[in-house]
Formats: structure tokens, sequence, C-alpha cells
């Protein structure tokens, strides 16, 4: 065998066993933990540097054999079979061998050097057990074991120490009757009974009960909704005036500068704007994904697919698929992505058409400000019913192509359903501050960019630099598709302007009508202003509305629509779906305003 | 029977699966082989099921509880 500078380990196991924490606590990344099957959905690669030694690791998507059925097992199948693989770690769940072992003799078939990580000993130790480590690994043909717990980070210094150690190549080995064999295996090394899971079964028989179950699932699911609103704008407030304050302080500083002033207008009218316009929104956002990082790290996203499986069955997809649905809340371009855990290519194709519907959280800026605008008190309202809206439209459209096409197969929900755990602060904050600094990275670079290419084509026109923002390119570009906006009740060219900036991440919206209207700060009332603006350009409650059920259906951001002609390997099904969106968007929001505007 | 007639609490063993071959060999490596016993922790009017096997909590959609022919377990 060719020397090779670093060795290969492969992190293999079942899905949900604790693969990725260790990934974590060994190369020091921070990849995404939750506590339900199926969140690694790619090959991560990292280093594991010890004692002067390094080696490539690959965390991989979890599976159950190696048969693969799903995408992302594919990933997993493919990496064991062609790569150059020195070592497979293959990770356990210590307290349920039966099934985990399963795994473990099909990976011993292949040949290869493998290490059995016990994981979640923790639990073992705490349900009072002991596995007789000796005979477990006599029993599998002299397979290294160790034991840890990922998250404790118990027994990791021994697992680096084993790692060093030189493996002889093991014989290849044969196992019938994997189950029978098992069931052998388990009777002899696991000693003491498990204390059975009480607490999870009997919080489930609440949680999963056929109509309380239901109840709190959509009290949970208000819940979130009224934090992101109420306490996210509790918390907006101190944060705007903080923003205010900065942005004072550079306009301030650039004026003694003496910028030249087409800079200083760049600068105050652009990106201060802009990029300042947006990130107000960032608190609304930090709750948003503090509740999904609870929701996914307690163990009820897989209750919640349990739940929703008659209901998905409605549209022709299976509980699994509202997995998916709800990361959509946060962000459309990983729930594209999660798409992979679902069976067949239909029907995942059908999830990620539902997809945009699903109101992402780069749309919620645009609900907070027009409903905050038009409807005061009862804005909290409006916005509900924009979300649930979305959702029921979505259902409905997939229930009729259910019933147009002819496909009648059922849907065969099978998923595994782990014990509930207190989410663990760690991973919830390395989370948050992910998405806060995807946030910021956001904010400096697509919403900065579309800033100022706004700005320039709204002081630039046919004759050069103007002042005279009627005279741009922009507003050229802007009164060319206002026609078209005539029935929908915001025919302005501001607007479809800002709605076509939206393209490039939908907060842009935001930014773009406050640079488009020329709102100088956003501390000292910016949506007063606005609304001032909108209402002398002739809009009105129901305009409003109409405006936020275009931006509802319309269609998803770039990186949104990318996700999908990566995942669908389709660019004939991808235009489709922009196209389809759109025409949703304007008719929706035509007959939105055509019915308000008469009962308003 | 098939494991829908099934009531909650009750004990049984898988005698057949009546699925396509793929999805047979995923649901035996999640522990449903013929013989194996299982035990139903909840029911919903629609036919999904949760179930335990093997050590496993699994969540089964109404449309594969069908699918699972059992017969009830009676332990003294």
């Amino acid at each position: 065998m060719l020397a090779k500078e670093q060795s290969a380990l492969g992190f293999v196991g079942n899905p949900n066993c604790g693969k990725t924490t260790l990934f974590n606590k060994l190369t020091g990344l921070s990849q995404k933990t939750a506590n339900w099957p199926g969140v690694t959905i790619e090959k991560i690669e990292g280093v594991i540097e010890h004692d002067g030694k390094k080696y490539a690791a690959a965390d991989l998507p979890g599976l159950y054999d190696l048969s693969a059925y799903t995408m992302e097992e594919e990933i997993t199948r493919k990496y064991l079979q062609s790569e150059n693989v020195d070592m497979i770690l293959n990770i356990v769940d210590a307290s349920n061998l039966e099934r985990s072992l399963y795994l473990t003799l099909r990976l011993l078939e292949l040949g290869k050097p493998v290490i059995l990580v016990l994981n979640m000993m923790d639990v073992v130790k705490k349900s009072g057990m002991t596995i007789d480590l000796e005979a477990l690994s006599a029993m599998l043909g002299g397979v290294r074991v160790c034991p840890v717990s990922a998250r404790k980070g118990t027994g990791v210094e021994q697992l680096l120490t084993l790692l060093k150690e030189p493996v002889k190549p093991p014989g290849r080995i044969r196992y019938q009757d994997e189950y029978g064999y098992i069931n052998h295996i388990v009777e002899r090394c696991v000693l003491g009974k498990a204390k059975s899971r009480d607490f999870s079964d009997q919080l489930d028989q609440y949680l999963t009960h056929p109509i309380l179950g239901f109840a709190i699932f959509f009290f949970i699911m208000f819940l979130v909704f009224l934090a992101t609103f109420t306490v996210g704008d509790w918390l907006k407030g101190y944060w705007e005036s903080i923003l205010g304050f900065l942005f004072d302080a550079a306009k301030t500083s650039s004026f003694y500068l003496r910028l030249s002033p087409w800079l200083q207008s760049l600068l105050a009218d652009g990106i201060f704007t802009g990029v300042g316009g947006v990130l107000g929104f960032l608190p609304n956002m930090l709750i948003l994904y503090l509740a999904l990082a609870i929701l996914e790290d307690s163990g009820y996203m897989a209750r919640a697919a349990y739940l929703m499986d008659e209901t998905m069955g409605i549209a022709g997809l299976s509980g699994k698929a509202f997995l998916p649905m709800l990361l959509g809340f946060g962000c459309t371009v990983p729930a594209v992505m999660a798409t992979r855990v679902l069976e067949d290519k239909k029907e995942r194709r059908k999830a990620i058409a539902l997809l945009p519907f699903v109101s992402c959280s780069a749309k919620l800026p645009i609900y907070i400000l027009f409903a905050d605008m038009f409807f005061g008190r009862r804005a909290v309202f409006l916005t509900f019913c924009i979300y649930v809206s979305g959702i029921l439209l979505a259902m409905m459209l997939a229930a009729v192509y259910k019933h147009l096409s002819s496909s009648r197969e059922s849907r065969m929900l099978c998923i595994e359903m782990p014990d509930y755990r207190l989410p663990s602060i760690k991973s919830a904050g390395v989370y948050l501050w992910q998405r806060i600094r995807e946030y910021l990275v956001k904010a400096g670079t697509t919403i900065f960019a579309a800033s100022v290419i706004l700005w320039v084509l709204l002081n630039h026109g046919a004759y050069g630099y103007t002042s005279q923002i009627q005279d741009s390119f922009g507003a050229a570009i802007g009164q060319f598709l206002v026609p078209a906006f005539q029935l929908t009740g915001f025919g302005e060219w501001q607007m479809v302007l800002a709605l076509i900036c939206g393209l490039s991440a939908k907060e842009v919206v935001i930014s773009s009508l406050y640079i488009l209207y020329e709102i100088p700060d956003l501390a000292g009332g910016g949506a007063g202003q606005l609304l001032s603006a909108l209402a002398a350009a002739g809009m009105n409650q129901a305009g409003a509305v109409a405006f936020l059920v275009f931006c509802l259906l319309y269609t998803p951001c770039i990186s949104a629509v990318a996700a999908v002609k990566k995942e669908t390997g389709s660019f004939k099904w991808t235009l489709g779906m922009v196209l389809f969106q759109l025409a949703a968007a304007w008719s929706g929001a035509v007959l939105i305003y055509q019915l308000l505007s008469r009962i308003l | 029977m098939t494991l829908q007639m099934g009531e909650k609490n009750h004990r049984y063993i898988l005698k057949q699966l009546n699925v396509k071959a793929a999805f047979r060999q995923r649901l035996e490596a999640l522990g449903f082989q013929p013989g194996t016993e299982l035990v139903i922790l909840g029911k919903k009017t629609g036919g999904a099921m949760i179930v335990r096997i093997k050590g496993s909590r699994i969540a089964l959609g109404s449309g594969l509880t069908t699918c699972l022919e059992v017969k009830e377990h009676y332990v003294s």
C-alpha cells in the first residue's frame, strides 16, 4: 500500500446515534447536531490531530444497513465501497445494542479495520446496565471496542490512543442469522436489565395522544410564532436604538472625514439605510431559530412527523416530509436539502415544490414591517393568517395534484423516535451563533451588494449621474413593469423594483423600500416615514395585504432556487417551479386586493 | 390479522411483511423480522402507530401497519 500522510477514518453508524457529536468533539468543528434521525445528509470532512499524527475524518449520514434506501444513505454506502477507508469508526448507541449491532455485523463483513465505539455510555451507566467489553470484542472477531460518551466527552482520549495502535487486517467474516447471533451477544454481554425508558414513554402518552397530541402540537407552533413576534419585537426596540446610534456615529464621521459627496450619499442613502433596515430584525430571527433549535434537540421532531402523517397524506406525502417543512420556517435552502431523507424521487420533488409556500425567516421582516405599519394592534393576527394561508394553499395544491395524478401508492412512514432529552445549551448556542453569523454575513454581502447596485441604478440615468430619482435607470425598469401590477394594489414602480431586488434575498425587499423612498434613518421612526411615503403613493390596507401575499408566494431567493436546481438535478423542473410561483403570487395578490378593497 | 387491528399495550409476534423487497430489507434492518415480538405503544385513529421493537421506538404510518401481519402474543 502507498504510504499516505493521513489515514482516512469513516464515521459510520445508525441515524441519531451521536456520530456528528463525536465528530465535532474530535475535529473541533461545529457541525449541526440535533435529536432526530437524518440531521446529517452530506459527507463532512475534518481533520483529527493527536500526538503529532493527523487523520482525515469523514462524518457520514446514518444508515441501518449497507443496502442504501435513501439518497443520503447512498452517500455513506459509496464512501464505504469506493474510497480508501483505512478505518471505520462504527458508532453505536450502547443503550440499544440489540438493534445497533446489525449494522456492525454488516460492517465487519467488509473486512476493513473497525473500531466499535460504544456511545452514550453515560445513559447505560445511569440505567444500571453494564456491558462486558471483553466478551463483546471476543464475540465480534476481536474487534477493538471503546466506550465513550460523546456528549459528556468521556472516553475520547482513550479512543484517540486507540487510533494510533497498529492494526492487523482482520479476516473476512460472514454472519448468518444476524439477529439470532445478536440476541446471543446481548444475552452474554449486557448485564443487568435496563430500566424501561419510562420517562419518554410517559411523555409520549400525552405528546403523541391522538387528540391531545394534536392540540399540544398546534399550541407549540402558535407559541413559537407568538414568541417570534412579541418577544422578538420587544427586543427589537432596544436593538434598533443601538443600531441607530452606531449608524449616526458613522454618518457623522463620514461627514467630518470630508468624504466626497457621492460617497457620503452612497454610505448614508445606500448602505446604512439598506443594510440597517434589515439588521434591525435580527432579534425576531433569533427567537425563531432558538425555538427551532429547542424543537430539534428535544426529540420532538420525530413526534411531529408521526402526528402529521395523515395530514401530510392529504398532499400525498408521508409524515417524514413534515421534517423539511418545519426546517423551512428557518430557511428554505437547508430544508430543500433535508428532503433527501424521503424515499423516492417523486415524493422528494413534491416536497420541494411545497417548500416555497412555507414562509422562511427572511420574509419575517417584510411581514412585521407591513403588518405593523398598516394594521397596528392587529399586526400579529394578520401575520399569523399569512403564515397559515401559505401552508393551506400548499396543501390544497398538492391535494389537487394528487387527485389529478393517477398514482395511488400509499406512503409508508417509518421513522425512529428517539428518547426525549433536555436540549443542550451548548449545541443550541453553537446553532444560534451560526445563524447570527450567517445573517450578518448576508447583511454584509448580499444585502450590501444589492443596496449598492440599487443606489447606482437610482442615481444614474441615460444622462449620467442624476439626483432626480425619476430620471434614473431604476425608475425606468420599475415603470416598465408597472402595467402588469395595476390590478394588485401596489402598482408603483418603487414597490415593483423592490420586489425584483428581493429575488437576491427576501430581506432586500425591505432594504430596497427604505432606499427607494429615501427614508433617512431607522432609529427615528423609519417605519412611520415609510408608511407616510407608501400612503402618499396610494397604498391602503388592501394593497398592503396583497403585497404581503405576493411576497409570501413569489419565487424564492436565488440561493433557494439554486438549491432546488441542485437537489432535483433538473433545470426544466426548477424553471417550471419559478414560473408557477410567480403566477401563483400574481393571481393571489390580485384576488386578495380585489376582494379586500371591496370589504375594507 | 394485520398490525393495524392491534390494540395499544398488547404484544404481537410479527408473521409476515407484505411490502416491496427493498423496503422489506430496510424494515428488517430496523428489527422487523418475522418471529420478532413487538409492543404497540400508541395508536392513532387513522391507524398510524408507535411500536417498540428490539429496544427501539418506531413510528409507522397507517399505510404500513396494514402491510404487517401479526399474531397476538400472550405472555403469562
